[in-house]
């Protein structure tokens, strides 16, 4: 009887922890999360995708232009976060770690690509961005943005407007003074406002 | 369609459009790990597999081709000697241990091999050569100087026995020229992808094997950079970041790089190739603070050269498109490019060297400003630039610059648009403002033409009108709300024109703070406004403002209590 309630207690006092710790790592900051998934950690690992996975998923589509190889490429991302982990030195910038890490993915699959096609990335055909996207107004704004801004704007409008991260995160994330992202974001959003108009008037003409 | 629909629409594409990979993410690390693990185990009994088919196959060999023994040893390649410093040059050896070929794989090689006959000399005496003729050159002048060794040799015995004879020629050498540095010993792994790597971007495979492991270690760091970096940057990389390269190099000589490196304080691949920067700072004054008067006044002569020689660019590198980001140059490229406080900083993708660094900048019409380098760096440089009072679209060109690791020094033209409005303060600008009255609606409490508290956003609001004493009347701030995270929407009484904005934003202490207009109408303006903190009263100054059509620039000033965030 003593044995069965000492199990019991023991098993209660295990459940609380492991709660204790689901709590904790909702707490803990990305850089945490990167130490513990450096010790193979997979909770942390899940946390971190939780809080990134759409800023990193922007980042990309920012630059790819292609929801296929976006996610493809967010995949490798994830995954070289997992066996990269502990080569990130904490500098407090965690998001700004695994996107430079998507960035090179990115780009390594763009030079594969020209290479293959011989023709210049920027000219590469992207096809529809984001067919899974059901409501065609937020899709037509998204492929508008995707088609009429440089590859900084992109990043940053998509960032802000797409993620909901403050023009001071995007600033110190992308390595970029404030004021570039604040009159970026600006010209961007007025660039976007030209061409979904434009586009609204060749549809009703 | 306005911005905030914009916004929401993105934000719902968003949503929809993040896919939610996780499982397949976590299956892949499994797998992943999985794989890691067979590997090696199969790299265990295939490397002992491997030796044993080599030795018997030179077995074989040596009995059945005896008589070619003579010729083999003489005149066949045995081994390929690369050493890589950041000249990269490529030995041939016979069995014997004699040159067959020595080959330059960069430009810089070529200075060093110069007119060499290597061929038909013993190993040691060609190693004694390059490595003396590269201390002439200065490449081994540091104390944190590396080389990289790697030897191919089919047989995998034969590559040790002749790399351990290249290291210790190469440490002779070394010890007779007084200099130091850290050898590093490669295991070559034969790569489809290196020759193409290697020609890409003109290094030794040896070097495109090296940097290819360590970006397949930190996916951080990209090939692209890692070409660019000289052996020495390099292993300062690796034992800045903690990159264990034992699996690539011989272990014994990891230990040694940590070691040497041990005492330096260059912890970021731009410190450690400070060195390599060919900067001749006798005439620039290279310290980030260096922004002042004197320094602009000292330049006079020099923008005066530079402006001519920016006439002799040819048409080709002309500026072009009104975008804030240029790229011209040969290979140089510009990744960004914007103004503050009197300085552009222009930004470079890659790293760049500098040789007496000149600049020119002038505006749309031609007309040239003051300008010069006060500090460089090899991934951007901060030219001060004297006399700039309105907005639009600026030139500069940058002299005395090249891409890094290459010959020669050339020109690099970009643009800019600068938006004088972006400034925290502008001291010069003396809009023609009737004398005005500008006091916190605490104290006169008559200067309070509203108040407004929204108290789930936490803010208070105190409209409060500078009175123009025209008889135009004047512009009241009638509501300032918050839109979004920083954003800032100020709408006005009465409808206005915006000559020359100018917004300040100040708190009680006189600190003042980054701010941004996104927005402008003749109704209403949105600031963006960093860094608001609960617990102080701002002060938003609107200047260059006038009502419309009267042309009579004015000021209008709000106040802004943020009670909580």
């Amino acid at each position: 009887m003593f044995l069965m309630s000492l199990v019991s207690a023991q098993e209660e006092i295990k459940k609380a922890t492991n709660k204790d710790k689901s709590l904790d790592y909702r707490k803990m900051s990305n850089e945490l999360l990167l130490i513990r998934i450096a010790q193979g950690e997979q909770d942390a690992f899940k946390q971190l995708y939780e809080n990134t996975d759409r800023s990193v998923y922007s980042f990309i589509l920012s630059i790819m232009r292609n929801s296929q190889d976006a996610e493809e490429i967010m995949q490798d991302t994830y995954l070289k976060v997992w066996t990269s982990a502990h080569l990130y030195t904490d500098q407090g910038k965690a998001l700004a770690w695994i996107f430079t890490i998507s960035r090179n993915l990115c780009y390594m699959r763009l030079r594969n690509r020209k290479r293959e096609s011989d023709i210049p990335i920027e000219d590469l055909e992207l096809g529809e961005s984001c067919p899974q996207i059901e409501n065609t107004v937020d899709r037509l704004v998204l492929e508008s943005a995707l088609e009429v801004l440089s590859e900084e704007e992109r990043q940053i409008v998509l960032l802000h407007a797409g993620t909901g991260m403050k023009h001071r995160e995007i600033a110190k994330t992308l390595g970029l003074p404030l004021a570039t992202v604040l009159s970026k974001y600006s010209r961007s959003i007025k660039k976007l406002k030209i061409n979904l108009s434009e586009e609204r008037g060749g549809i009703n003409e | 369609m306005n911005k905030k629909e914009i916004e929401n629409h993105l934000s719902c594409a968003m949503k929809q459009a993040t896919p939610n990979v996780l499982d397949e993410i976590l299956a892949g690390c499994h797998q992943q790990e999985q794989v890691q693990s067979a590997k090696r185990t199969v790299l265990k009994f295939s490397g002992f597999k491997m030796t044993s088919s080599i030795l018997a196959a030179c077995l074989v060999l040596f009995l059945c081709v005896g008589g070619m023994q003579f010729y083999n040893a003489n005149y066949r390649i045995s081994s390929v000697i690369e050493l890589d410093v950041n000249p990269s040059i490529e030995l041939s050896v016979t069995k014997a241990g004699k040159v067959l070929e020595a080959k330059a794989v960069n430009q810089d090689a070529v200075e060093i091999l110069d007119d060499m006959e290597l061929r038909g000399v013993e190993m040691k005496v060609a190693i004694n050569a390059i490595i003396g003729s590269m201390v002439q050159h200065g490449y081994l002048d540091d104390l944190d100087s590396a080389i990289l060794v790697t030897v191919s040799n089919d047989n995998a015995e034969k590559a040790e026995v002749v790399r351990k004879e290249v290291v210790s020629n190469i440490e002779e050498c070394l010890k007779e020229n007084k200099k130091e540095a850290t050898i590093i010993e490669q295991k070559l792994e034969k790569n489809d992808n290196l020759s193409e790597i290697a020609a890409e971007y003109g290094i030794s495979s040896s070097k495109a094997n090296f940097i290819q492991k360590i970006a397949e270690k930190d996916p951080s760091l990209s090939i692209d950079d890692l070409a660019l970096m000289s052996i020495t940057d390099l292993a300062n990389l690796i034992k800045t970041r903690g990159i264990d390269i034992s699996d690539l190099t011989n272990y014994e000589n990891v230990k040694d790089i940590v070691d040497s490196l041990e005492g330096q304080t260059a912890n970021t691949i731009t410190d450690s190739s400070e060195t390599e920067t060919e900067a001749t700072s006798s005439t620039v004054d290279t310290t980030a603070g260096g922004t002042t008067q004197e320094a602009a006044v000292s330049t006079t002569t020099e923008t005066t050269e530079v402006t001519e020689k920016t006439t002799a660019i040819p048409e080709s590198s002309a500026p072009a498109s009104s975008q804030d980001q240029i790229t011209e140059g040969k290979k140089i490229k510009i990744s960004d490019a914007y103004y503050k406080n009197g300085i552009i900083r222009v930004e470079f993708e890659g790293f760049v060297s500098w040789k007496n660094p000149t600049v020119a900048v002038s505006d749309n019409v031609g007309d040239t400003y003051p300008a010069m380098i006060v500090e460089y760096q090899e991934d951007y440089c901060d030219i001060y630039v004297d006399g700039i009072t309105h907005s639009g679209e600026y030139e500069f060109t940058i002299a005395g610059i090249k891409v890094k690791n290459t010959e020669n020094y050339t020109t690099v033209i970009g643009s800019l648009d600068i938006y004088l409005e972006q400034l925290i303060v502008l001291e010069t600008t003396a809009p023609e403002t009737t004398p005005s009255e500008t006091t916190m609606p605490e104290s006169t409490g008559t200067a309070e033409t509203e108040t407004s508290e929204a108290e789930g956003l936490g803010f208070k609001h105190f409209a409060a009108e500078i009175s123009t004493k025209s008889a135009e009347g004047s512009i009241v701030v009638t509501s300032l709300e918050n839109t979004t995270g920083d954003q800032w929407e100020i709408k006005f009484s009465k409808a206005v024109d915006w000559i020359a904005p100018v917004i300040t934003v100040t708190d009680e202490l006189g600190n003042t703070y980054v701010v941004s207009i996104l927005e402008k109408n003749s109704k209403k303006c949105v600031l963006a406004i960093d860094a608001l903190t609960a617990g102080h009263t701002y002060t938003i100054k609107i200047s260059g403002i006038a009502l419309r059509d009267t042309q009579k620039t004015t000021e209008v000033v709000t106040f802004l209590a943020i009670i909580s965030n």
